[in-house]
């Protein structure tokens, strides 16, 4: 019994040390941010790495998504008469919520857990040691333009996500159950409001900072050699990923009240 | 030039400097020893500031750097030059660019000046050829030069090595041994190594420091180190397992039977 | 072929992003900002039932604005709505906020209007607005309205309640009983014509609907007189149930006076049927056939059935109190329906309505030449007296009605427990935005045996006074008046 609480206690302690460094790592990103030179070329190399890259697998993902929520709402819509709503359903809950979420978790799980592995061996290899030799601030070096791009790449990919997921939609309402066209797009875009739309990229912008932030964390943090790196790794992805589940609730609850 | 007073470091319940003194003069050459795990490398980060002491002081060139903020730092680091153990060569970045990265970040030069001058340091660590190569295509032997190579191309008046030629073969090691005195006298800097390569030490040495647990025990000339009294750096420099210096794990008595 | 850069890639995929953006920016948004372009009208409710901004204006349907913004203004909503620059709306428009579609998404619809009252510019005002029947606020006034009802039957009693009262009200009732007495004699003999004339006052009431139809104008200063009339019958209020009384004791006498004719005919009948009985003369053979006899009692069993209608005839009391919305204050009646045939009945009835009559007089003053508008309101106590026939489930009615010449309409259901109502009344109303007649149309239905909820809209015409009602009363059957009408002296059958 002494044991499991001091095992509790123990996990407390760690959590509380990380998420304190973490927040640290965070202002010290913020301050690093603020300070000339700025790593446009590093940031531009990262949005490559974050967004373009992390494009055909986000695009197959809402293809997909929209298809299949298309196909449930059009079943259960169909059975009280409200077939039409289905392009509202799929556009809303695509920008509100599955873009965001979505486009956060893979890009957690691609770019985040490359980021981690990255910076990761970075350390262990003393990389990072080596950029302070070096006079290079290794969190503007390194983290900043990670931070930078994930903020903006996240939306960026999400909104060609939540486009996508619509067309998706329309494949499955218009292509294979037949319904008119006129009509899942002005469902669509009549009771689209830009608030969703937005408020769905505030959102993604929070994760694809989250992401940034937990994966260069990680990364930076390793110790222990290869192991290390692969520990560092995977506790990116699941830690990013949480914090976007997470996160999703109150930011869902902050922007759509 | 190098002033490192009564340092205390720890992680942890693992107190690896304990009260430990040493002091580089300009142009000296010192070579520090010590076990793996004896905490060389930890001299060497509170050396350069990636580290900074529980207690003690650092002074370069007088200035107290525990005591320095970031950009402080940065300014101070500028006057080092550091060969990491496993060379930490950038993988992202090709060999030139590995090698004149200080200069691209310091410096306002052009990209084809900076590679200029980093093909001029390769050539100095006896590479050629090799500027457009990325550092996996490159063996470890090849990584030390490039990493002494760009070490010395911000024109540094201090070089770190942190175990130099440890992990090489012995022909490989002494070429780079040869580098290091060469760097010595060409460039005349003040240098401090550290390694457990007894053959290393003396030939690049102009004195030797023993660590041993968390402080410096014997400084001296290789001479003087090689016809010390001291069992403990006499067990060190003949390589016997037997001695007061006990190694983890293996059994003390039986070694003690055999010699 | 070359490899494309880092920074091309990344600046090709940001031109793409941007490029969504803008689209959808557009099909989103596209809408209000074509709108932005339109002008822009107001439109104040006190209950927008949470209308969004951005929601679409409607007309016929068809969007034709968006709702720029909702905002308070002195405790009401101010709505801003940009509507297409191409659609025209007129100074007698009306605006309401409908519910569309399963989901409840509300949209304002706007009826333009005619275009002889007038283009409505930008920057102007929708004066007509429907308001929503706020559900809530009425259940919550429901215990304001029993409140006005206790009061309402209190004075009620009061003014019946007085000996005075009591003693006219006896002598009335004697009075009627006399004459209905003296009158089911004569109705009873001439059913036929009455049954003619009833069938000619329908035609009368449907000719009638159709030349008001037609001459709306003549009719309305025709019916203006009436109100004048009734107006002064009015003011005469106290006497009224004195004349009433002083009338029916008229009529009571020219009943009275022709009863030795009545007597006379039947001495006569009975020397004919004594003759006859004696067997004299070839009606008295004819007599001693049994067929007679069969007739004879064929006609008694007719008179008879002449005598139970008195069981049949009903009176019921009704008091009533309403909550309407408009005026936001509450209307209580009190009447009493006399009901000799089922299919037939009149109500009486005193309506304390809450905004009466109201007078418009508008006043050009000499000084400073300014229009000063004079708004009376008048006629707090009102009168309702109407003829009403049955057929089946529809029931017409026609009369006075609050004061003025009014038609109505019933249609019952669910064994009379339910009714649905119409009344028009106040044809020559001339108060300024209300020149219409008042329309009432609501719906009743008793939830206990004697108690009654009703609910409906009231002054559809007129969009000053335009709003619902909602109410409760009570109706019951009064046994005592019925006893009073029943206690009368039997009328000998031979
Ligand atoms: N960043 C660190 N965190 C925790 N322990 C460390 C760290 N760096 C070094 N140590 C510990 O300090 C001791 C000395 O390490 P080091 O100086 O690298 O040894 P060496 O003399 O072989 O270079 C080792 O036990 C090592 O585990
Ligand atoms: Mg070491």
């Amino acid at each position: 019994m002494i044991k499991y609480v001091e095992l509790l206690g123990k996990k407390i302690i760690v959590f509380s040390e990380e998420f304190g460094r973490i927040l640290l790592l965070l202002l010290s990103t913020f301050k690093q941010m603020m300070l000339p030179p700025f790593e446009i070329k590093n940031t531009v190399k990262q949005m490559l790495e974050i967004g373009v890259k992390s494009l055909p697998v986000v695009l197959v993902t809402a293809i997909f998504t929209g298809m299949v929520f298309a196909l449930q709402t059009y079943t259960g819509f169909k059975r009280f008469g409200a077939a039409d709503m289905v392009g509202t359903v799929v556009a809303l809950s695509m920008t509100r919520e599955l873009g965001p979420v979505l486009t956060g978790l893979i890009v957690a799980g691609r770019a985040g857990a490359a980021m981690a592995a990255e910076l990761g061996t970075m350390r262990v290899t003393e990389q990072i040691d080596a950029l302070e030799t070096l006079a290079t601030n290794p969190v503007k070096y390194l983290i900043v333009p990670r931070f930078i791009s994930g903020i903006f790449m996240l939306p960026a990919v999400t909104i060609v996500a939540d486009i996508i997921g619509i067309a998706g939609g329309y494949v499955v309402t218009v292509g294979l159950f037949k319904t008119s066209s006129v009509v899942y797009w002005k469902r669509t875009w009549d009771y689209l409001e830009m608030g969703d739309i937005y408020n769905g990229l505030i959102k993604a912008c929070f994760f694809g900072a989250a992401i940034a932030l937990i994966s260069s964390y990680k990364g930076f943090y390793t110790s222990g050699g290869a192991e290390g790196v692969g520990k560092a790794t995977t506790g990116a992805v699941v830690l990013s990923s949480m914090t976007i589940l997470i996160s999703d609730y109150f930011l869902s609850n902050w922007l759509f009240r | 030039m190098i002033k490192l007073v009564d340092l205390h470091k720890a992680f942890g319940a693992n107190k690896v400097l304990q009260g430990l003194d040493l002091e580089v003069e300009k142009g000296e050459s010192r070579v520090v020893i010590g076990g793996s795990g004896s905490g060389k490398s930890v001299i060497l980060k509170h050396i350069i500031g990636l580290m900074k002491p529980d207690k003690g002081d650092v002074f370069i060139e007088g200035v107290n750097i525990t005591n320095l903020d970031e950009n402080g730092l940065y300014e101070v680091r500028k006057k080092f030059g550091m060969l990491f153990q496993m060379a930490a060569l950038f993988d992202s970045m090709n060999i030139w660019q590995n090698v004149g990265f200080a200069l691209i970040r310091q410096k306002n030069l052009k990209l084809k000046d900076v590679k200029e001058i980093a093909i001029e340091k390769l050539r100095m660590v006896g590479l050629v050829g090799v500027e457009d190569l990325s550092p996996a295509e490159l063996s470890g032997g090849m990584k030390k030069r490039v990493g002494l190579a760009r070490a010395i191309a911000h024109e540094p008046e201090i070089l770190l090595y942190d175990e130099p030629t440890t992990g090489l073969d012995p022909i490989t090691a002494d070429a780079i041994n040869d580098l290091i005195v060469e760097m010595k006298e060409r460039l005349s800097v003040t240098s401090v190594a550290i390694t457990h390569d007894m053959q290393s030490a003396y030939k690049i040495a102009d004195r030797i420091s023993m660590l041993y647990k968390g402080r410096i025990i014997e400084t001296g000339p290789p001479d003087e180190i090689k016809n010390t009294e001291n069992p403990i750096v006499k067990q060190f420099i003949t390589g016997s397992a037997a001695g007061p210096i006990k190694v983890e794990g293996v059994n003390h008595e039986r070694i003690l039977n055999r010699a | 072929m070359k490899e494309f850069s880092t920074e091309l890639k990344v600046g090709f995929f940001a031109l793409i992003v941007l490029a969504i953006l803008t689209f959808m920016t557009f099909k989103v948004g596209g809408l209000e900002w074509a709108k932005a372009k339109g002008y822009t009208l107001h439109a104040y409710f006190s209950n927008t039932a949470g209308l969004d901004e951005k929601t679409r204006v409607r007309i016929a349907g068809v969007d034709a604005g968006i709702v720029d913004s909702v905002r308070l203004s002195d405790g009401r909503a101010k709505v801003t709505l940009i509507m297409d620059p191409e659609v025209k709306i007129y100074r007698n428009a009306t605006a309401s906020i409908k519910a569309s579609g399963l989901l409840g998404d509300k949209y304002l619809a706007i009826s333009t209007g005619t275009p002889d009252a007038g283009l409505l510019k930008d920057g102007d005002t929708i004066n007509n607005v429907a308001e929503l029947v706020d559900f809530d606020a009425l259940a919550k006034n429901l215990s304001a309205v029993s409140e006005k009802f206790t009061i309402l039957a209190k004075s009620v009693n009061d003014v019946i309640g007085t000996d005075e009262a009591k003693d006219s009200l006896r002598q009335t009732i004697v009075n009627l009983r006399e004459i209905t007495s003296d009158l089911r004699q004569t109705i009873s003999v001439n059913d036929y014509k009455l049954r003619n004339a009833l069938d000619n006052i329908s035609d009368l009431t449907a000719s009638m609907s159709s030349l008001i139809e037609d001459n709306r104008e003549p009719i309305t200063s025709t019916i203006a007189n009436m109100k004048e009339f009734t107006g002064t019958l009015k003011t005469n209020g106290p006497e009224l149930v004195e004349n009433l009384n002083s009338a029916t004791r008229e009529l009571k006498a020219m009943v009275e006076e022709n009863r030795p004719v009545v007597k006379s005919a039947v001495t006569s009948m009975d020397k004919i049927v004594k003759q006859i009985d004696r067997g004299e003369g070839s009606l008295g053979k004819f007599v001693k056939d049994d067929r007679l006899y069969e007739s004879i009692n064929q006609a008694a069993e007719g008179v008879n059935r002449t005598i139970s209608a008195v069981d049949r005839f009903r009176t019921f009391l009704t008091f009533q109190a309403e909550y309407l919305t408009k005026p936001e204050d509450s209307k209580g009646a009190f009447y009493l329906t006399l009901q000799p045939r089922p299919d037939k009945y009149y109500i009486l009835g005193v309506v304390s309505d809450p905004v009466g009559s109201i007078k418009t007089k508008e006043t050009l003053t000499t000084p400073p030449g300014t229009l000063v508008t004079e708004e009376t309101y008048k006629d707090r106590v009102e009168f309702t007296a109407q003829f009403a026939k049955r057929f089946g489930n529809a029931a017409v009615r026609i009369g006075l009605t609050e004061n003025t010449f009014g038609i109505g309409g019933d249609y019952f259901f669910n064994d009379d427990r339910g009714r649905i109502t119409a009344d028009a009344w106040d044809f020559s109303n001339d108060e300024r935005h209300s020149k219409n007649p008042h329309v009432k149309v609501g719906v009743e239905h008793f939830i206990f045996r004697k108690i009654f909820l009703s609910a409906g809209a009231d002054n559809i015409f007129n969009s000053k006074w335009r709003g619902g009602y909602v109410g409760m009363g009570v109706r019951f059957e009064d046994e005592d008046i019925k006893y009073l009408f029943s206690t009368l002296p039997r009328i000998p059958t031979k």
